[in-house]
């Protein structure tokens, strides 16, 4: 776990980092400040980064005294579809048919209403309200098959969520705008046996990446971090594609495109080996695996 | 990436919460303050929790534990994307988006330091807080928990045990002269910047940003993280 337990700041440069941390707790940082801040971590592994934050929010929890608004359903599914390597089946569990539209149970309720209509039809006293009985009986049976066997028909099949690897098949099927490239190697040392493409639909702003042969991340020791290059922007400034890990040494790995902001024309695209987390401003000291168009 | 400008961290009203809401509890609540002895303040051991554990579950990539994470702390990051958020479709995005951070970082959670909610509260809070950076904006300045934004249907509201550390904050809290109270939580948990708690407090803005700092500071050794402190003897 961690090994960050120092609250202590032992240099003017360290008195600037908790300065950071504290002002990180409270209000967002610029961009400048928090370049600034993920090098200063980087150079004071041993400082608990998280102390301010960590008071912050038990203050924030104190406050709230325990009374929180419950997450809506359709947010609750919103969430669920994105959980990484989730079966759909598992986490939303299975919709159970309702019993009474099973044609089965219809079939009965319509047998019940025939019954009734039956023994109608004996009751001579009233021939034409009898004869509207059975014949009602048997219009209330035939609405509730229909009804029954329609309500079957109609029923949502389970919802499942595709994997990303399905997602990325049908952005590659549907996206007329869609464009693969592949990953080339690099010379970094995690990046010498990288291969895979990259798909991404700039009007769909959304894209997956594959690899094989991306060694395994330790999260807690790095991440990788993909760096998307926008012309517009120039190669000073390019885009936060996400941070993500890879579980499965050499093994396949699909992984989505989470671009910050618009990516208007994109140029190439770099995965960089970062602190975990990721960082605002790459150092692009390891560079692992690259996509050029 | 290319984002730039100190945004300003909300300007929120202080509108807080009367609703006339289904209250149910998800599970035992323990809300209060408790005094904690000062020899307890460094926990030696993982915290008591009145529930299971449930982040090395999610970190080590158990399906049901994805859900049972959500089910148990969904109230809280959605509380918490509201406040931060104005409408109901960032709020929605905001939500999603610190779930992915949970479940990406959940395998740091480290129980000796803090209990799962305030990890979970602290992550959240960061995420939130970093959006304001990113989306190269200030956080929006519009009510704090007010519901004018979210439709009638999604007033719901349950009870959540909200941790040990809580009751640690609030017994630091009760330290601190009441000025200094007022400014942490007008900043914390109403969002207030700096200005803006200067004006309602007519409190002078140095003396707003020395409370703050002093106060936060205070809570985080109180939370039994500074063993400076507790060498020195607790106090300061």
């Amino acid at each position: 776990m961690s090994t960050r337990r120092r609250y202590v700041p032992n240099s003017p440069c360290e008195e600037r980092l908790f300065e950071l941390l504290y002002t990180r707790a409270i209000q967002p940082l610029t961009d400048a400040e928090q370049s600034e801040l993920d090098a200063l971590v980087a150079e004071s592994p041993d400082i608990d980064t998280d102390c301010y934050d960590r008071a912050a929010a038990a203050i924030d929890l104190h406050c709230r005294g325990g009374r929180v608004h419950t997450l809506p359903d359709h947010v609750r599914e919103r969430i669920l579809a994105v959980a990484p390597g989730k079966s759909s089946a598992t986490l939303m569990g299975t919709a159970t048919p309702n019993a009474a539209t099973k044609p089965s149970d219809a079939a009965k309720h319509a047998q019940g209403a025939r019954g009734d209509a039956s023994a109608s039809v004996t009751d001579r006293a009233h021939p034409s309200a009898s004869q509207f009985v059975m014949w009602s009986g048997w219009v209330v049976a035939a609405a509730a098959s229909i009804l029954a066997i329609v309500a079957w028909f109609s029923q949502p099949a389970p919802v499942r969520v595709l994997t990303f690897a399905e997602q990325r098949a049908k952005l590659v099927g549907e996206a007329k705008d869609a464009i693969t490239l592949p990953f080339e190697p690099t010379d970094d040392p995690h990046g010498k046996s990288v291969s895979g493409d990259l798909v991404w639909s700039p009007s769909q702003q959304k894209g997956f990446m594959r690899f094989r042969g991306l060694p395994a991340n330790d999260p807690q020791a790095s991440q990788y971090q993909l760096w998307i290059f926008d012309k517009p922007r120039g190669t000073d400034h390019p885009v936060d594609g996400g941070v993500f890990d890879v579980q499965v040494a050499n093994g396949e790995a699909v992984v989505p495109i989470d671009a910050r902001i618009r990516v208007f024309e994109p140029a190439m695209f770099a995965v960089t080996e970062e602190s975990p987390g990721g960082v605002v401003v790459s150092k692009r000291k390891h560079i692992v695996a690259l996509a050029t168009l | 990436m290319d984002v730039g400008g100190r945004t300003s961290h909300a300007g929120f009203t202080f509108t807080t919460m009367h609703h006339d809401s289904t209250i149910r509890c998800t599970w035992p609540m323990t809300v209060g303050v408790r005094s904690e002895p000062r020899s307890r303040r460094i926990p030696r051991e993982p915290l008591k929790s009145l529930v299971e554990p449930i982040l090395q579950r999610v970190a080590s990539g158990e399906a049901a534990a994805v859900q049972e994470c959500l089910d148990r702390y969904g109230g809280l990051v959605w509380s918490l994307a509201r406040r931060f958020c104005s409408h109901r479709e960032e709020a929605e995005d905001a939500a999603q988006e610190v779930f992915i951070e949970i479940w990406n970082k959940a395998g740091r959670y480290d129980a000796t330091l803090s209990s799962e909610i305030t990890f979970i509260a602290m992550i959240a809070r960061r995420r939130l807080i970093d959006r304001g950076r990113r989306r190269q904006r200030a956080l929006q300045t519009e009510a704090i928990d007010d519901d004018s934004n979210f439709p009638t249907d999604d007033q719901a509201q349950e009870l959540i045990d909200i941790g040990d550390e809580a009751a640690k904050a609030a017994n630091a809290l009760q330290r601190l002269r009441p000025d200094e109270q007022k400014v942490l939580k007008l900043s914390i948990y109403e969002g207030l910047s700096h200005d803006q708690i200067a004006k309602v407090t007519t409190l002078p803005l140095g003396t707003v940003k020395t409370h703050l700092r002093r106060g936060l500071a205070r809570v985080r050794e109180l939370l039994g993280v500074d063993p400076a402190t507790i060498e020195k003897g607790g106090e300061s």
